[in-house]
């Protein structure tokens, strides 16, 4: 998929192109029909944004400590929310509870974590 | 540290798609592993990108073929956009798992440009291993070399090119020592002996047969199409 953030619009455009071009190539004169341009010229470089992304563990830690102190109301959603990746109309569903009740407890709980966590972790 | 690496040339013709596969490949593992090529690889696409899509060039793909403006005028272009955008499913990339190879119960990770291509079973003579790499080009041959620690190949020159990376371990040769990620393209003018102490495991392309060159490993001579 297109991301902005990894360059032009141009150079995705062109990648794609010479992808296809390649392997119909290869088809045409070998008449093999795997397509391994994506292997060679890969479109998602999860390789490299997971290289230079840092897993701070300190920081890890102390988050997941923090939500710990919370009520156990709150910690649910805010673990299923961020941790389980769920949306909050499957909490809503999962917890028996109104949407309502999930987004404002949700609000509550992140409005504790930025006072414990201090501003700067905004 | 990579000390060898592919020729600016190499990497603009990579760039553009114009190398065959085992040869692009090989750039794509080198990559992997070369962070400066990798670097370079992305500049120049970028590049090369833009060059292709400069208006003077698109000029030529215009098609004028009495299509009536008015036509085009009417086209509801809002239409066609609301019609791609309607749907909000994107269809998620499965994340590519690394394979795995074993050779004299070694098990290394495939670099991912190899993802796809199916690899022949593995043949050995002696210390080495051999599995192909089937691309079907012909005339180039493409395989992974395995080395078990002492082995080497002996003293032999090419008759075409040669290329070897080094996806594991490392070798020496009369220009001294080889490391992983390096990329080492011989043509029909060097003769060497690589001989790996600790053994490794080569990407290799090669589009003629090596040619033993000394005493009595001439009689070996048969066997280097074992390795081509």
């Amino acid at each position: 998929m297109f991301k902005a953030e990894k360059g032009a619009a141009t150079t995705w455009v062109y990648t794609i192109m010479r992808n296809i071009t390649f392997d119909l190539l290869r088809k045409v004169k070998s008449n093999r029909e795997d397509c391994i341009s994506d292997d060679i010229w890969p479109l998602a470089e999860f390789n490299e944004s997971e290289e230079y992304e840092f897993d701070d563990h300190l920081q890890n830690k102390q988050l997941l400590r923090v939500i710990d102190t919370l009520p156990v109301p709150q910690q649910e959603v805010v673990k299923g929310f961020y941790l389980m990746e769920m949306s909050q109309e499957q909490l809503a569903q999962h917890l028996n509870l109104p949407l309502g009740t999930i987004k404002s407890r949700l609000r509550l709980a992140l409005g504790k974590l930025k006072v414990q966590l201090g501003e700067q972790h905004d | 540290m990579i000390k060898h690496h592919p020729t600016f040339e190499l990497i603009q013709s990579f760039v553009k798609g114009e190398l065959p596969a085992s040869l692009s490949a090989a750039i794509a593992m080198h990559a992997e592993m070369c962070s400066v090529c990798h670097r370079q690889i992305l500049q120049l696409t970028e590049q090369l990108a833009e060059v292709s899509f400069e208006e003077s060039l698109l000029d030529r793909f215009t098609v004028d073929s009495g299509l009536d403006r008015d036509d085009i005028a009417d086209f509801d272009f809002e239409e066609m956009i609301a019609s791609i955008t309607e749907n909000d499913d994107i269809t998620q990339v499965a994340p590519k798992a690394v394979k795995e190879i074993t050779f004299a119960q070694t098990t290394y990770k495939l670099p991912l440009a190899l993802n796809s291509t199916s690899l022949g079973k593995a043949a050995n003579i002696g210390k080495l291993s051999r599995s192909r790499v089937h691309l079907d080009e012909n005339e180039i041959h493409t395989s992974l070399l395995h080395i078990q620690p002492g082995g080497g190949v002996p003293e032999h020159k090419h008759r075409g090119f040669e290329l070897t990376l080094l996806l594991d371990g490392s070798f020496n040769d009369v220009n001294g020592e080889y490391v992983k990620g390096d990329f080492i393209l011989l043509d029909s003018a060097h003769q060497h002996h690589p001989i790996s102490e600790n053994g490794c495991l080569c990407y290799t392309v090669a589009n003629d047969a090596l040619h033993f060159t000394q005493g009595i490993n001439k009689l070996l001579n048969p066997l280097a199409t074992f390795i081509y």
